[in-house]
């Protein structure tokens, strides 16, 4: 009778427990998960994603996009990649890593004038 | 891995270089979501509707909080653990929202299995995909978000969530409000609005705005901690509801809420003081404010409740004077029908006393005969008194008939005082009669009531006057075209507290009894009744008890020429 009458709480907080113990487990034991980050990119030489601080971009900062898993990724850098220079290359034998460049043909005006909220669209539009 | 761009934060969530705002919304909100949560659930814990509260507030408080720390972190492993859990906290909200409109419209009845089966059904898919791809793939460090690797059908079956939860509640109501009482249709429109303001707020927060900003329809950054104050502002007003349904008010809760936006707003000045003196300074504000704001929201409140007990006083007493008005009409009903029918044989007792009084069954002996007297005297009291009743019961009952005329009032209070002056003289009193009228001293009115008035003045004059004399002097004022009667005796007078009394009904000065232990208190209050009727004025006069008193009638006298016989 109690269980019938508290079925639904219990069966909530199990639900939750199991959820939680697997949210941990995958992405705080296991890493499971990609993640995405600015890589190198040579504006004279490669089509760049471009980062403008202010609207006159006084300090232009020109990246290409990496994506790739965060366990193996934190496996060769650790917790920061900004001093790692095995984060900004794919090594060989790893299948989820790729390093996109900005499509100049395609969305040449966004990639000349990108600024924060501009990256956030064009990159909502590759991923779309 | 962490997001390079941004500083570490400390203690999961205070980052630099963030908006102080941030903190002080998400943090008070937070905080007082769960004091006023866990208030509501002490105040009556085995309530399930204050269970369901507690789970409300927890959810929200939760979802508050890691909403705030999802967006200061810069782990990205603990962000990705911790963002599907605003997803999971959002559904439960939104289905418990639900639970705890069935159980406040059951009146704390809980709901049926299928209900909860149902409920089930919908939390399921969040609470089991939530750890999945589905949910979440992945973490952008740029940005440092999960934005652009949110699954689009997880987010839009929890988003839909809401809504339905919305439609549901809406419609609940809807059809409980039509067979529902008038104070629980107030208690349906108040915990309605304000668990629909809720649902939209989370909604708006959740989807609406960001949406909409995406889109580039909405530029205000801040419409996200109004939505977020929208939604803690009606999560109190459920509180205050659920805990105190009878003594409800709008007024009192929104002293409350301003008060305690007061306070935290002068609190937050705390992050711009800089110096020893400015600290100071904060310190006195938000003590002189709490202190004010809490002596203010308190006499609100204490006047709000003594409304109420007014306000149900005054019900109370409708009612009994109601109750009372169909008692007394039944008493006079009573009265009449009872003197109706003690009259005849009271009349029957005069006349033959009477006619034994004046010989006409033989002569009696001087003993009969003086009991006889008293047969004949008490009777005719008694029927002073039927009359009187008879009286008081037409006037209450508004079926006294007045045959007004136009009448010489002078003459016949020159009348009355002549018939009187034997009844003053076997008391050993003398009775004067004086005119001053300068008018015609006609006055219109019945001529039959205003004799019985008159009379009824110089006879209590002549009962409670034991020695000296009974004055009665008729004037008149042609300026005013007022005439005045007044009836002075040298008797036993009363204090000023009886002569404001002494025209109610049963009521007898305080030393009547020493004098005349006779009288039922109703010849005042019958002469005043018919005076008030024929326009006139009663009042009386004296200086005190043993001073004598006087008792005054007074008429609209009507216009013509002088009288030539003053």
């Amino acid at each position: 009778m109690y269980l019938k009458k508290h079925f639904f709480v219990y069966t909530i907080v199990i639900l939750l427990v199991f959820f939680a113990a697997a949210s941990h487990f995958r992405f705080m034991v296991q890493q499971d998960y990609n993640v995405a980050y600015g890589g190198y990119c040579n504006p004279y030489t490669q089509e760049c994603f471009l980062y403008c601080n202010d609207d006159v971009c006084s300090e232009p900062f020109y990246y290409s996009i990496i994506e790739r898993q965060a366990a193996e990724i934190f496996t060769l850098c650790g917790e920061n990649i900004t001093q790692c220079d095995a984060a900004y290359e794919c090594q060989e034998g790893v299948e989820i890593c790729s390093v996109i460049f900005c499509d100049l043909e395609l969305d040449r005006e966004d990639c000349e004038s990108l600024t924060e909220n501009d990256f956030v669209k064009d990159f909502t539009e590759y991923k779309s | 891995m962490i997001c390079y761009f941004y500083d570490t934060p400390t203690y999961l969530f205070f980052g630099q270089n963030l908006p102080e705002l941030l903190y002080y919304s998400y943090i008070s909100v937070a905080l007082i979501i769960l004091v006023v949560g866990l208030f509501v659930f002490i105040n009556a814990r085995h309530r399930l509707l204050n269970k369901l509260f507690l789970i409300l507030t927890v959810s929200f408080s939760l979802w508050t909080l890691i909403s705030l720390i999802s967006w200061t972190n810069i782990n990205s492993s603990f962000i990705m653990f911790i963002w599907p859990f605003l997803a999971i906290l959002a559904a439960l909200l939104f289905i418990f929202s639900i639970y705890f409109i069935y159980v406040f419209l059951n009146k704390n009845e809980d709901v049926s299995i299928k209900i909860k089966l149902l409920f089930l059904l919908l939390l399921s898919p969040v609470l089991l995909l939530a750890h999945t791809n589905l949910s979440v793939s992945g973490f952008n460090l740029i940005v440092c978000n999960t934005s652009f690797y949110e699954g689009l059908i997880f987010k839009i079956y929890y988003i839909i969530l809401g809504y339905l939860a919305m439609i549901w509640i809406g419609v609940l109501l809807i059809q409980k409000y039509k067979t529902a009482t008038t104070k629980l249709k107030k208690q349906i429109v108040f915990i309605g609005v304000s668990v629909e303001l809720f649902l939209f707020m989370l909604s708006s927060i959740i989807f609406l705005i960001t949406y909409l900003g995406g889109k580039e329809f909405l530029s205000n950054s801040n419409l996200e901690l109004y939505a977020l104050f929208g939604a803690t502002i009606s999560m109190v007003t459920i509180g205050v509801l659920i805990m105190r349904p009878k003594t409800f008010s709008v007024g009192a809760l929104t002293i409350n809420i301003l008060v305690i936006v007061l306070v935290i707003l002068v609190a937050s000045q705390y992050a711009y003081a800089e110096t020893k003196a400015g600290f100071m300074l904060v310190s006195i504000t938000l003590f002189m404010t709490a202190a004010a704001g809490w002596i203010l929201a308190k006499n609100v409140k204490k006047e709000i409740k003594q409304r109420k007990e007014i306000e149900k006083l005054v019900k109370q007493l409708k009612k009994a004077n109601g109750r009372l008005k169909i008692l007394d009409k039944v008493k006079s009903e009573f009265v009449s029908i009872a003197s109706h029918q003690l009259r005849s044989p009271i009349t029957s007792i005069r006349g033959y006393a009477s006619m034994l009084l004046e010989g006409v069954y033989g002569k009696f002996p001087n003993k009969a005969q003086q009991a006889l007297k008293n047969i004949l005297d008490s009777s005719k009291y008694m029927a002073i008194l039927i009359e009187d009743y008879l009286n008081v019961s037409r006037i209450e009952a508004g079926n006294m008939k007045y045959e007004l005329s136009d009448f010489n009032l002078k003459d016949e209070v020159l009348k009355i005082s002549d018939e009187m002056r034997r009844a003053a003289m076997e008391k050993g009193l003398v009775l004067i009669y004086r005119s001053d009228c300068a008018g015609t001293a006609m006055v219109h009115a019945d001529i039959g009531k205003m004799r019985q008035i008159i009379m009824n003045l110089i006879d209590n004059s002549i009962k409670y006057t034991p020695k000296g004399t009974v004055t009665i002097v008729i004037h008149d004022d042609l300026k005013k075209k007022k005439i005045r009667l007044t009836v002075q005796d040298t008797g036993v007078g009363m204090d000023k507290e009886d002569t404001e009394e002494i025209f109610d009904k049963f009521i007898r000065a305080k030393n009547a009894n020493e004098i005349n232990v006779t009288g039922a208190g109703l010849g005042l209050f019958i002469a005043k009744k018919m005076v008030i009727e024929m326009k006139g004025k009663i009042w009386t006069e004296s200086e005190g008890e043993g001073k004598g008193s006087s008792f005054n009638i007074e008429f609209p006298m009507l216009s013509g020429k002088a009288n030539p016989n003053k």
